[in-house]
């Protein structure tokens, strides 16, 4: 609000005094029913209206300010100026702030409430006010240059609002916005706790679950060094049951461990070649073998974008499942390759294995599940729990169609670059 | 074993069926000359540096290999891998890392301490044996160390 040349007659605010005989007068030609309203304005009692000379001097005292700050006007008219109705503290520190600004001294009292306004520059701020039983509130003042029509400064206008209402909300919001982040700080360190938990247990069972079970399977190995020629073939076949079973076990910790720690681990995203994975997958699985023909056909594989150790480990999961379960079929086929259905890519993985009854098909991504019987097919059930989880967290989704005797396809998705 | 001639091999387990399963996987390969066994990583410290009951010990008498499980009772397993590479008198001694953990932090924290080399206890008793005959005969056999005073 640039610092505005008032009409005379508004300058000339009645005194206090005035103000009751003048409200009083009703009912009279338009001229002064304007009057009258201009002085019930200024009466309005929810906001203090302070005018001041051009040193800052107190010269209008209105009833809102009267009942705002407990001064009457004899009190404050000609004697103070509103400087020394604020916090002298903050009064110092706007002086030193506004000198700061801009760059020349201000001195602490009136001036730092009406430097702004002096030079045109629209002022509303914050401060404390005291009243005159010393108690203080929060209030918003608009300061306002009076000038006369020739522009010189005449005297300030100083209109204040009891900001204490506001002060109280805006106090119970920033409480709650506390109270809140404490509890997301608390939340946190729970989480972080859970997490090394996890971590501790994840550790425990990598060390000290496996090694009972290299006792299990090595001093079973060593009876049957040592003593076993003097055991019956039954004894023996018992204790290649015992080997057996240890490493069996050894295989689910590690499988479980590989699992867990999918979930820990940070996903290092970048644009991967889907074809290059694919061939690096079927190398690492030995394919081409010489023990089994299979015809593998890989179509076109757009690049995706995602960590690329891990998207190998959904190929490597999905490959070796295809090979598995094409292992007893005459011509075994296996198609790599990418579909786009209603807009989405999917890439598939498709043999024409032994396949699967559909009625299961919400076990095959649960950990430990298995459709088959481990004496017809080898494996742990948390291959595909795997895929499924790195899939997710690559914001993508994996499904699979398939028929008893006639094959499975495996389908999976994954976030674009920058996509939803 | 503690005042014989030099010691060829130290090895550092706790668990008993583990050290009995490695001294026998040793034995198999003809691996099992002058070894000493440490129970704890403390004892493994007094032996490395001939303190306390070792303090009789020359340190020119070995060992040429440390074999070291890192989860042990008193001082674990890094801590050992620590002080003995943090010395000028040791660091040169080969240390191979033999622990049940596949924990990647254990793994990376090794080789920042400068293990030689770190491997996976398998359950399967052949290849556990396939991976100390390995060992073994790299670092006792085919290995050339510096030559002392080198």
């Amino acid at each position: 609000m640039p610092g505005t040349a008032i009409p005379s007659q508004a300058a000339e605010f009645p005194a206090p005094a005035a103000v009751e005989a003048a409200t009083a007068v009703r009912g009279h030609p338009a001229g002064l029913s304007r009057e009258a309203l201009r002085s019930a304005i200024f009466n309005s009692a929810n906001f203090s209206c302070i005018a001041t000379d051009a040193n800052g001097v107190i010269q209008i005292f209105n009833i809102g300010a009267q009942r705002m700050l407990g001064y009457t006007p004899a009190e404050v008219l000609n004697k103070v100026t509103p400087a020394e109705l604020h916090d002298e503290k903050e009064v110092v520190a706007r002086a030193k702030a506004l000198s700061l600004e801009f760059a020349t001294p201000i001195a602490p009292g009136f001036e730092a409430l009406v430097y702004k306004a002096s030079r045109g520059i629209e002022d509303i701020y914050e401060l404390t006010k005291i009243r005159k039983d010393g108690s203080r509130f929060p209030a918003v003042v608009s300061v306002t240059a009076l000038r006369d029509k020739r522009g010189r400064v005449i005297g300030y206008l100083l209109i204040g609002t009891d900001n204490t209402a506001r002060r109280k909300a805006e106090d119970a919001v920033q409480q709650l916005q506390g109270e809140l982040e404490q509890r997301v700080v608390q939340r946190t360190a729970e989480l972080e706790a859970a997490n090394r938990e996890l971590e501790a247990f994840s550790y425990s069972v990598s060390h000290d679950l496996r090694t009972p079970l290299r006792a299990m399977d090595g001093f079973s190995q060593a009876v049957l060094e040592d003593y076993g020629s003097q055991l019956p073939e039954e004894g023996r076949r018992y204790l290649e049951t015992i080997r057996h079973g240890a490493q069996r076990m050894g295989t689910l910790i590690d499988d479980l461990l590989t699992f867990s720690q999918l979930s820990r681990q940070e996903l290092k995203k970048r644009s991967v070649d889907t074809g290059e994975l694919v061939r690096a997958a079927l190398d690492e699985l030995g394919f081409p073998g010489p023990e089994r023909q299979v015809g593998m056909h890989i179509g076109d594989l757009p690049a995706s974008f995602g960590d690329s150790a891990l998207l190998k480990q959904v190929w490597l999961n999905l490959l070796s499942n295809a090979l598995k379960y094409t292992r007893k079929v005459a011509k075994a086929e296996i198609e790599i390759g990418c579909s786009r259905t209603a807009g989405a890519e999917a890439y598939f993985v498709r043999d024409n294995g032994t396949g699967f009854d559909m009625r299961y098909a919400d076990k095959l991504f649960g950990v430990f599940q298995r459709l088959h019987r481990a004496e017809d097919y080898e494996g742990t059930g948390v291959g595909l729990a795997i895929v499924q989880r790195i899939v997710h967290r690559h914001g993508g989704r994996v499904w699979a169609d398939a028929a008893v005797g006639r094959g499975a396809t495996f389908y999976f998705t994954l976030k674009k670059e920058g996509g939803p | 074993m503690n005042h014989g001639p030099a010691i060829e091999l130290l090895l550092v387990e706790d668990n008993p069926e583990d050290l009995e399963l490695t001294l026998r996987a040793l034995r198999n390969n003809k691996l099992s000359n002058r070894i000493q066994i440490a129970r704890d990583g403390a004892e493994a410290l007094e032996f490395i540096f001939c303190e306390g009951a070792y303090q009789e010990r020359k340190m020119a008498d070995g060992p040429k290999l440390i074999l070291l499980d890192l989860k042990l009772p008193k001082i674990d397993g890094l801590e050992v891998l620590r002080r003995v590479k943090g010395d000028a008198r040791t660091k040169m001694i080969p240390v191979v890392v033999l622990t049940s953990s596949k924990e990647q932090s254990d793994v990376v924290e090794s080789y920042q301490l400068g293990v030689n080399s770190y491997i996976v206890k398998p359950v399967n008793f052949e290849r556990f044996a396939e991976a100390v005959r390995g060992v073994g005969l790299y670092w006792l056999l085919l290995n050339q160390p510096p030559k002392a005073g080198e």
